[in-house]
């Protein structure tokens, strides 16, 4: 009898071993952008740039109180291929801006433009802050930048 | 299809044993007693009855009344104790031709209560593998934290690193991760806790039965990366006991500083040849609160349980258990510039179980051999904001084991062998770009003990071989080339003793261990936000070879325990993830982490104190320092990129310079009061400045504070209760662990009061 429980056991024991043994899924690794620096420009003219840590042309952008800045483009410096590019919208990458005091100066993006890598700048008031801009794929951080120097001037200067 | 095969081959192997000892008829013999009070004749429940040599142990019933199935014919020494009573031991002879075993003990009645004990298993192991630190019963109950590094953080040489209240992981004397192997009921956990900060260990120590501390030659049968020694969490029972009563414990608890709500019980039932055996426990805590204020996002909740069958057949010992571990913890906000100001929250499931199959007296020269199988399902991820995955991981873990104990000969004592293996299959998702790994690790080791009293000896020799399989080979240029490694050597202790006096005893250890680099260190590459850091791999790490040496002397008398040890870690290619002190390229809000292997020396004392000044006060003292420094370093010129050897090779820093996250000078002093059953302990904990910070560390100040314990305990014939109420902090002083991640952010925790109920039935 008492082997018999043991042999009842020992298949139980299997059994549970085997049914422990469940996949859980671990999401596969997708493409992500690889950026190492940043550029913004305005009518294809250079405002403001840097590549990993050469920060020699990473200029503030400077506005001025009340006015809508240009319209601005942001490109990014792909460290693999050693060449800027723009993220495709269509493979869920989105630009966020994230300014330290909105007072002085926020952003701005055309009805429809939403997440483009496109966008204005308003100066609101005088002053300076900072703004950050990230390439998110979906709802995460891919690249983010260098804090990059914000100046509102008075319209009179 | 692989899988199949092994566990399969595993049964198999299991299965061919089993029938080769069962061929052979057994002699055994069982043992029936009864113990009663020598003054009254009234029986005597709760007494402990251990036989020695076999390492068996049984309790007496309600009625004094105890047995013990299938004891062999031979000589035996049976020790019996109990609270209030004088313990004794006696000589037992067993013939062949015996048909049954009477036992009738007479136990004198002490002229007063000392201390209760909880009756538990007793340790398998002799003296020359008792553990340095010990941690049951009443000291456990005190010490009982919510992780396992906050209950044995503050035993001499321990600390704890911590990335807010939930993960936290023990170091012992500078040294985590891989190199502290941590164990429940003997065997590995199967987690990423070793990896990172913000992994949790899954081992809750709420119904742990004791933690045991082990170092030198025993800690190698558990890994030649056991070079700091191996923490034992001792959970289910190891069967030595045999039962005849269900017996087991329950315990309530709540503490103020984060609101918590503690239950947990574990019971053992008997039938028979079988015990069963199964657990359970819940944790769930709020916020944690600090004297600079409440610590978001750091509330807790934590389910785990286990269960085990045994059954006991003749010669043979079956055993299978089952466990789970789910819990859901946050880790705390980052500074506003850095990583992620909402916080992190993990979520981590491990489902485990375990087949073991044991055979006592097998062969002539062999006591006891086991195989054992064991699964692990681990699986954690971590989300950000809006629900995002940010990063997941899975391990799933095969590990099993054959183990023989052999019989004393001459000089050789305690000796015993096995062979392990274990395969680990690795992903990780979300954002890490850590590639799919498979793991795979084999070993053979052999303990042995020699004793020339006074001078006793005990050694270790384990040879090890690991291979890491990418799913791929690749090249990054972050990490390296990324391809098969193999690493293969191995590690040796040997551990001496010698009595000087009756009193006084010197000892010494020494060990050569190595350690392989992990999945992670080789291949990891991205963002890991719960540890605020840009974490870059390195394909080409090297294995870590340590050469050790420890020196101790003890004295012990029926008033005074004295040790002091100092020791010595040579460490070539110290692995370790380095801050360069540099915001990584891709993420400028996280600082770049790179893994690097540096030689380094970790050097350091220990004291130890425990003085009964009368019979019912006693002092007791711990302290430790410890210095790590680096013997090397890199100048980051260029740290995005993988460093080659042609390209660059580390500097000698001529000076030394402070290797990260070294615990500074610390200890703990106490005055304990017992009467009765009632005691009290006031503890004073503190830390020097550490002013040896290591790179991109800052410098952290020392602190003083104070605890208090109180507990009494109520006994009766068939039940025990402990009511312990704790204050910790009681001043609730702002103070700051130097092995906290988020020390700039958050002190540890301010003021808290605790209350813990436990019973034992």
């Amino acid at each position: 009898m008492k082997k018999y429980i043991f042999m009842i056991l020992s298949l139980l024991t299997m059994l549970f071993i085997y049914a422990c043994d469940t996949d859980k899924t671990v999401d596969s690794h997708e493409e992500h952008a690889d950026a190492v620096g940043m550029r913004i420009l305005s009518s294809g003219a250079v405002l403001t740039s840097y590549v990993r840590t050469d920060t020699a042309e990473f200029k503030a952008i400077e506005l001025t109180e009340g006015e809508e800045s240009p319209h601005l483009d942001i490109e990014f410096y792909d460290d693999e291929h050693e060449e800027w590019f723009v993220p495709e919208t269509a493979d869920h990458y989105s630009l966020q801006i994230v300014i330290a005091d909105t007072s002085i100066t926020d952003y701005e993006q055309h009805e429809g433009e939403e997440g483009s890598f496109e966008f204005h700048l308003h100066g609101k008031k005088q002053g300076n802050t900072s703004a950050v801009f990230r390439i998110m794929h979906d709802d995460h951080a891919d690249f983010e930048s260098r804090p990059l120097r914000v100046e509102v001037v008075s319209a009179a200067q | 299809l692989k899988k199949l095969y092994f566990k399969t081959g595993i049964w198999l192997f299991a299965w061919a044993l089993c029938a080769h000892a069962s061929l052979t008829p057994s002699n055994n013999k069982p043992i029936n007693g009864k113990v009663y009070d020598a003054v009254t004749g009234n029986p005597l429940a709760w007494v402990d009855i251990y036989i020695a040599e076999l390492n068996r142990s049984a309790s007496s019933a309600k009625d004094g009344c105890f047995k013990f199935a299938d004891i062999p014919a031979g000589e035996f020494t049976v020790f019996i104790s109990r609270v209030g009573y004088t313990s004794k031991h006696e000589h037992l002879l067993i013939q062949k031709d015996s048909s049954r075993v009477q036992l009738n003990i007479g136990l004198w009645p002490e002229s007063y209560e000392t201390e209760t004990i909880v009756i538990e298993d007793h340790r398998n192991h002799s003296h020359l593998q008792e553990p340095d630190i010990d941690l049951s019963g009443k000291d456990l109950r005190r010490n009982l934290g919510e992780t396992l590094a906050e209950t044995i953080k503050d035993q001499p040489g321990l600390d704890q690193q911590t990335n807010g209240p939930a993960p936290a992981r023990p170091v012992l004397r500078g040294l985590s991760g891989d190199r502290l192997l941590l164990l429940e009921n003997g065997k590995r956990t199967g987690d990423l806790s070793a990896t990172a900060a913000d992994h949790a260990v899954t081992i809750d120590p709420l119904n742990a039965k004791r933690i045991e501390v082990v170092r030198g030659p025993a800690a190698l049968a558990f890994g030649g990366n056991a070079l700091s020694g191996v923490i034992n969490v001792i959970r289910q029972p190891s069967h030595l006991t045999q039962l005849d009563v269900i017996n087991g414990q329950a315990t309530l608890s709540g503490q103020s500083v984060n609101s918590a709500f503690i239950s947990a019980v574990s019971v053992e039932i008997p039938y028979q040849n079988f015990q069963l055996y199964f657990d359970g426990g819940y944790r769930q805590t709020q916020n944690l609160h600090t004297p600079a204020g409440e610590l978001k996002n750091t509330a807790t909740n934590i389910i785990n349980g286990s269960g085990n069958l045994f059954y006991r057949y003749d010669r043979f010992n079956f055993s299978v258990s089952g466990g789970l571990y789910h819990s859901s913890y946050g880790i705390p906000p980052s500074l506003p510039e850095l990583g992620h100001i909402n916080g992190i929250d993990i979520q981590l499931n491990k489902n485990h179980s375990e087949a073991k199959v044991e055979i006592n007296n097998p062969l002539s020269f062999i006591n006891k051999a086991y195989v054992l199988y064991d699964y692990t399902d681990y699986y954690h991820k971590e989300i950000s904001r809006n629900n995002f995955v940010d990063a997941a991981f899975a391990v799933k873990t095969q590990h099993a084991s054959f183990k023989v104990d052999f019989s004393d000969l001459k000089w050789f004592k305690n000796t015993e062998a096995g062979v392990w293996t274990e395969l680990r299959a690795f992903k990780a998702g979300g954002r890490t770009n850590t590639m799919d790994t498979d793991e795979k690790s084999y070993a053979a080791y052999a303990y042995t003990e020699m004793d020339f009293r006074p001078f006793l000896l005990s050694a270790s020799v384990r040879l090890e071989r690991k291979e890491v399989i990418p799913e791929k080979e690749d090249f990054d240029f972050r990490v390296g080339h990324i391809r098969k490694r193999i690493f293969q050597d191995w590690a040796a202790s040997v551990k001496f003793e010698y009595g000087l006096t009756e009193s006084w005893r010197v000892g010494a250890m020494a060990i050569k261990a190595f350690r392989a680099p992990g999945i992670e260190e080789l291949f990891s590459d991205g963002p890991h936000l719960p540890s605020y850091a840009y974490e870059v791999g390195n394909a080409n790490l090297e294995q870590e070879n340590t050469l050790g040496i420890d020196l101790n002397i003890i004295y012990e008398s029926n008033a005074l325990f004295m040790k002091s040890s100092v020791y010595y870690n040579r460490i070539d290619g110290y692995l370790f993830t380095q801050n360069t002190g540099q915001r990584s390229w891709r993420r400028y809000d996280l600082f770049l982490y790179k893994m690097v292997g540096l030689d380094a020396v970790i050097k350091g004392f220990e004291y130890e104190i425990d003085f009964d000044i009368t019979s019912a006060l006693s002092l007791k003292l711990a302290l430790s320092y410890l210095e790590g420094n680096l013997k090397e370093n890199w100048i980051y010129t260029d740290p995005e990129r993988q460093i080659t050897d042609d390209e660059f090779t580390p500097y000698k820093t001529g000076i030394d310079e402070p290797l990260p996250f070294m615990p500074p000078l610390k200890g703990r002093l106490g005055l304990e009061y017992k009467r009765g059953k009632f005691s009290a302990l006031y503890s004073a904990r503190f830390a020097a400045k550490q002013n040896r910070p290591g790179r991109a560390e800052a410098v952290t100040a020392g602190y003083l504070v104070h605890d208090l314990n109180l507990e009494y305990i109520i006994s009766s014939e068939s039940l025990l209760q402990t009511i312990a109420l704790s204050s910790s902090n009681i001043f609730n002083q702002t103070y700051r662990s130097h092995l906290n991640r988020i020390k700039e952010i958050f002190p540890e925790a301010g003021r808290n009061f605790k209350l813990l109920y436990k019973f034992y039935f």
